[in-house]
């Protein structure tokens, strides 16, 4: 990332390029400009080729009104709270004209001397368009021969700071941490919060658009399911009317339908007995060669059978070929006899429905 | 910044619109969520009284069939019925016991004790069609056939037939 202070002095305009490698700012390029006339949009064209990313201007200290002022506090929040109250009378105009910002000096323990630094708005604004119509708009304006005197009034107007080494060391420590910053309020360096919010506010109508095509989708999902869940219950209607016509008061039908197969179950099990000659085709249909029965036996319950197998695997095929038709078939028994037959015995139910 | 940004109108309106369409999605993703599972609930109801439905056809018809044959006869009693049941095939009896009368819900149930010995498997076939098929409203409550030891075409069968009237 590259970043520019671009000092501005009484006769001359020194741009110093630093490059950031590993945290640390590096001097890479000085270019100085006199300045025959003031300082304009033609003169800035031509001495900055480049656009870097981060711009610093130092301005002229007699662009500047500073002022010393002493607080009988310390406090940092107070200073900035009052400093403006106190420098009411001491600038040509009211202090709202100004934009102001202040280096504290000195501090004791109940008392602060603070040096105030002030310049015009419509001297600010001017300044700050020259630049931003070059597209060198200063993210901070600050001042290096404030820097230089270190606060002290007297050396400020005493003595100048004209060696580029000095200036140019004092350059990028003020690039570092600068010592103080006239872009405030309604001038404060507003260029990067306007990509930013551009940016995001492209991510949001992205996001907006998205979320749009999901609320589509969902609410077609919903009608559609809407839809479903009608046609499903009333197909469960149409079942239910088909079973039972003769019923006209159709709430539940899927709850009706049981009710009504429970209550024809109960009926069935006084009104049906067992279907014994059913069951014994459906026995008799089986393919169970090499089983012979000998005894048949079923009641409201169970039925149950007894015979002979020539293997354990004859006994087992029967049971398996036995539950197409029937349920819970279980073999209560099962041995070898003399005869090397196998005796065995098969309980089960009928198939309910 | 943050301030500065959701002071914008545009920002503003692009974020009031971002929550309310999220809140809308989200409410709209747990309705159909909920839909789903009751469409899926009713779908399987649907295959189950589908399935039902299949058998119930059989029952109904047999309820009908014995409901009308219980309100058609008028039946002299249980030992007769067999009797005649068993005279019309030709077949003896060694057994016919009366047994109780029992109350079972809206009908009453009059059973009988069957048993008949040397009989051939085809004379049990005809026993148990005609008693099945039987004008008056009997059903078979237990069988039991056996082969005999000394010939196993030869079978003893015991049953438990009962008539069944209104109560």
């Amino acid at each position: 990332m590259k970043t520019c202070l671009i000092d501005w002095t009484e006769n001359d305009l020194h741009i110093y390029s630093f490059e950031k490698k590993k945290g640390q700012f590096i001097l890479s390029d000085i270019i100085s400009v006199p300045l025959e006339d003031e300082l304009n949009q033609d003169i800035l064209s031509s001495a900055i080729t480049s656009h870097p990313e981060n711009i610093i201007l130092s301005i002229p200290v007699n662009s500047l009104s500073v002022r010393e002022v002493t607080f009988p506090f310390n406090s940092k929040s107070k200073i900035n709270a009052t400093i403006a109250y106190e420098l009411e009378g001491l600038l040509l105009a009211g202090t709202d004209d100004y934009s102001i910002d202040h280096i504290v000096t000195e501090t004791t323990e109940n008392e602060s001397r603070v040096l105030a630094i002030c310049i015009n708005k419509i001297k600010l604004s001017e300044i700050i368009e020259t630049f931003s119509s070059t597209g060198l708009e200063p993210r901070i304006i600050t001042s290096l021969d404030i820097r230089l005197s270190g606060g002290s009034t007297d050396r400020l107007i005493n003595k100048t700071f004209t060696e580029k080494e000095v200036r140019a060391e004092a350059a990028e420590e003020e690039i570092k941490s600068p010592i103080f910053n006239l872009r405030k309020d309604e001038f404060s360096y507003v260029k990067d919060f306007k990509r930013i919010k551009k940016t995001i506010q492209l991510s949001f109508i992205l996001i907006l658009f998205l979320l749009l095509i999901f609320s589509t989708n969902s609410t077609f999902k919903f009608i559609s399911l809407k839809e479903e869940h009608t046609l499903i219950k009333k197909k469960i209607h149409n079942v239910y009317q088909k079973a039972f016509p003769d019923d006209k008061k159709v709430l539940d039908p899927a709850r009706q339908f049981k009710g009504n197969l429970k209550r024809l179950n109960e009926k069935i099990s006084v009104l049906a007995g067992i279907d014994v000659l059913d069951t014994l085709r459906s026995i008799a249909n089986l393919k169970n060669n090499g089983i012979i029965l000998h005894e048949f036996n079923a009641d409201e319950m169970n039925i149950l059978f007894k015979g002979t197998a020539g293997s354990f695997e004859e006994v087992e095929s029967f049971k398996n070929s036995l539950s197409i038709s029937f349920d819970d078939i279980r073999i209560t028994e099962s041995k070898a006899s003399t005869d090397k037959n196998i005796s065995f015995s098969i309980v089960m139910k009928e198939k309910q429905i | 910044m943050i301030r500065e940004f959701i002071s914008d109108r545009i920002s503003l309106l692009l974020i009031t619109s971002i929550l309310a369409l999220t809140i809308f999605t989200i409410t709209m993703s747990i309705i159909i969520g909920d839909k789903e599972k009751k469409n899926r609930l009713l779908k399987n109801k649907l295959t189950e009284i589908n399935s039902l439905s299949e058998g119930l056809l059989q029952i109904k018809s047999i309820v009908r069939s014995k409901e009308k044959k219980i309100g058609l006869t008028n039946s002299s009693g249980v030992v007769s019925t067999i009797e005649h049941i068993l005279k019309k095939l030709g077949i003896e009896a060694s057994v016919i016991k009366p047994l109780e009368k029992r109350h079972v819900k809206e009908f009453v149930e009059h059973d009988v004790a069957l048993e008949i010995k040397d009989i051939d498997l085809n004379s049990i076939v005809n026993l148990l069609y005609r008693v099945e098929n039987a004008p008056q409203p009997i059903k078979i409550k237990s069988t039991l056939i056996q082969t005999s030891f000394e010939n196993p075409d030869i079978f003893t069968l015991k049953l438990t037939a009962s008539l069944i009237s209104k109560g």
